[in-house]
C-alpha cells in the first residue's frame, strides 16, 4: 500500500512548527502505523534527514506512550485501540493521513509528534495512591471486597494513563484519567480512608496543572484504549460532594 | 475548594442549572392557563402580582441564580480556551453533538431573550402602543398585551428562535446535570440522556405553541 502522509514537524517546545508531507511506500497491511513511520524514518535517515520523533515503548497496548492523533482522533479512529495496535488496513489505499501531537496546555509538545505527560504524573502524586504500612505482605482475604466492587475497581484500573481523553477533550479536561483513579480506590476498603482527601487534593492539582473542564461531550471515552466509562467521572463527582460535607479532622 | 476547582464548579452550574428549569417548569405550567382562555390567562397574571414581596422574594433568587450561572459559564468557557491553546488541524468528534459544544451561545441567546423578555412584559417599555391598548377597561389585560404582541410575526419569531435555543441548551444540559452532581451510572446514562430530549422538547412545545396560536390563528 501507499499513503501521503501530513505530519506534525516541530523542532523543539517553543519553535514554531508545521506539517510536512511525505510518501509512505511499500507498506503492508498488517503492519501498525508505529511501524509505516519507522520505515518512513529509515528512509529518511538515508537521505540524511531528520527523523519524525514519536513515542513507543511496549507496542502491544499496554504501556500507553505511543498516543497519535490520527485525522482528527486520538489513537486514530477503530475503538479501543492505541496506536501501536492501529494495522494500516484501516485505512484506503493512496489516502492522505494526517498525523498531529496531542494538543492540549497541559501536555507540552517536547519534539514533532512526541509531548510532555508530566502533568499525568503530578496528577497522580498529588493522592493517586493509599498509604500503607511497610512490612510483611497482610493476609490475603483480610479486608473482604464484594465481587461486584472489585470488578468496577478493576474497570476503573484499566486505565494505561495514555492522555488520549484529555487530547479529545475539545476542553483538555483531564476528568476521566482523574475519575478512574478516583474511582478505583474510592471503590475499595484500602482506598476509603483517604477517599475524601484524595478527591480533594487531585481534583484541586487538576485545575493548577492547567487541564480544562469537563462539559460532558464524552469525547474521552470515544477515544480511551480502555474504554473506560464515563460514569466514573460521576463518581469522582459524588466522592466529591461526600467530601465537601464530611468534617475535617 | 467549591470555587477552585473544575468539579466544584460544574456542580454549581448543575445546581443554579436545574434551579433554572424548576423555574422553567413552573413557568410553562402557569402559561397553560392561556388555554381555559383570556380571563383565566388574566386572573392568573393577577394572582401572581398580589403575591406582593413573596413574588420579590423569588425574583431575587432568580437573579441571583441566572447571574451565578452566567458568571460561571463565562467563566468556565475562558477557562477551557485557555486549556487547549491550540486546536487540531484536522479533528472529529466522535460524541460531541452540536447541542454540547454550543452550550454557552445557546446559553448567551437564551441570557439576551431573557433581557427582552423582561422588558417586553414585565417592565413594559418596548410596546407602548400595545400596552396602552391594553389597559383600557379599568384593569390591565395581559392576554390583550400577549395577543396584540405576537401578532406582530416579529416578535413571535423572536419567542420562537429563543425557545429553540432553550430546546438546544436544555437537550444537553439536563443529561449533564445528572452527570456533574454524580447520579450516572452504567445504566443511567442512556436513560438520562433520551429524558433530557423528551423534556426539553415538552417544554419546547408548550411554550411555542402560545405565540404561534396568537401569530398564526389570531386567537
Ligand atoms: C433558562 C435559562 C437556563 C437554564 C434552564 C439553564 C440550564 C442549564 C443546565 C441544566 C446546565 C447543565 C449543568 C451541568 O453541566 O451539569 C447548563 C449548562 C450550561 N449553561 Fe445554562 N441554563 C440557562 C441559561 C444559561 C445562560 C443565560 C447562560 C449564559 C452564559 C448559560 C450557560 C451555560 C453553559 C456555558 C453551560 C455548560 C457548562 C459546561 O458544561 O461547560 N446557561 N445550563
Ligand atoms: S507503545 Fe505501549 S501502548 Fe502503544
Amino acid at each position: 500500500m501507499e499513503f501521503l502522509l501530513r505530519v506534525w514537524r516541530q523542532a523543539g517546545p517553543d519553535a514554531p512548527g508545521g506539517f510536512e508531507e511525505y510518501r509512505a511506500r511499500d507498506v503492508k497491511e498488517d503492519m501498525s502505523i508505529l511501524e509505516m513511520l519507522d520505515q518512513v524514518n529509515q528512509d529518511l535517515v538515508k537521505e540524511g534527514r531528520d527523523p519524525i520523533v514519536f513515542e513507543s515503548d511496549c507496542r502491544e497496548g499496554i504501556c500507553g506512550v505511543c498516543g497519535l492523533v490520527i485525522e482528527g482522533v486520538p489513537h486514530g479512529e477503530p475503538k479501543k485501540t492505541t496506536t501501536c495496535e492501529l494495522r494500516m488496513r484501516h485505512f484506503r489505499e493512496g489516502q492522505t493521513i494526517t498525523i498531529e501531537p496531542f494538543r492540549a496546555g497541559a501536555l507540552p509538545i517536547i519534539k514533532d509528534l512526541m509531548v510532555d505527560r508530566t502533568a499525568l504524573d503530578q496528577l497522580i502524586q498529588s493522592g493517586g495512591y493509599v498509604s500503607s504500612r511497610t512490612g510483611s505482605s497482610p493476609e490475603a482475604n483480610t479486608i473482604p471486597v464484594a465481587k461486584q466492587d472489585q470488578e468496577e475497581a478493576m474497570d476503573a484500573a484499566e486505565c494505561i494513563g495514555c492522555g488520549a481523553c484529555v487530547a479529545a477533550c475539545p476542553n483538555a479536561s483531564a476528568m476521566l484519567f482523574t475519575g478512574a483513579k478516583v474511582s478505583h480506590l474510592a471503590k475499595l476498603p484500602q482506598g476509603r480512608p483517604e477517599a475524601a482527601r484524595r478527591v480533594t487534593a487531585m481534583t484541586g492539582r487538576m485545575q493548577e496543572l492547567g487541564f480544562g473542564n469537563c462539559s460532558n461531550h464524552y469525547e474521552c471515552q470515544a477515544v480511551c484504549p480502555k474504554d473506560i466509562h464515563v460514569k466514573f467521572i460521576s463518581r469522582m463527582n459524588r466522592e466529591f460532594i461526600k467530601a465537601l460535607f464530611k468534617k475535617k479532622n | 475548594m467549591i470555587w477552585q476547582t473544575s468539579v466544584g464548579k460544574k456542580l454549581l452550574m448543575a445546581l443554579t442549572g436545574i434551579l433554572m428549569l424548576l423555574f422553567l417548569v413552573g413557568h410553562t405550567l402557569g402559561n397553560l392557563s392561556f388555554y381555559w382562555g383570556a380571563d383565566a390567562l388574566n386572573a392568573y397574571a393577577e394572582h401572581l402580582r398580589a403575591l406582593g414581596p413573596l413574588l420579590w422574594i423569588e425574583r431575587l433568587i432568580m437573579a441571583g441564580v441566572l447571574v451565578l450561572h452566567v458568571a460561571l459559564g463565562i467563566t468556565l468557557f475562558w477557562e477551557n480556551s485557555q486549556a487547549k491553546p491550540v486546536r487540531y488541524a484536522k479533528s472529529r468528534y466522535q460524541e460531541a453533538g452540536p447541542a454540547s459544544r454550543t452550550m454557552f451561545y445557546t446559553g448567551l441567546v437564551i441570557l439576551a431573550f431573557v433581557v427582552y423578555h423582561l422588558l417586553h412584559f414585565t417592565v413594559r417599555v418596548t410596546n407602548p402602543a400595545i400596552y396602552e391598548a391594553a389597559s383600557g377597561e379599568g384593569h390591565f389585560g395581559v392576554y390583550r398585551m400577549a395577543e396584540m404582541s405576537f401578532q406582530s410575526p416579529w416578535i413571535s419569531l423572536i419567542y420562537l428562535a429563543a425557545m429553540a435555543a432553550v430546546l438546544i441548551h436544555l437537550s444537553h444540559g439536563v443529561g449533564s446535570f445528572f452527570q456533574s452532581v454524580g447520579w450516572n451510572t452504567d445504566w443511567t446514562k442512556a436513560w438520562v440522556n433520551t429524558g433530557s430530549y423528551v423534556l426539553a422538547g415538552i417544554l419546547f412545545a408548550t411554550l411555542v405553541s402560545i405565540p404561534a396560536a396568537f401569530c398564526l390563528f389570531g386567537m
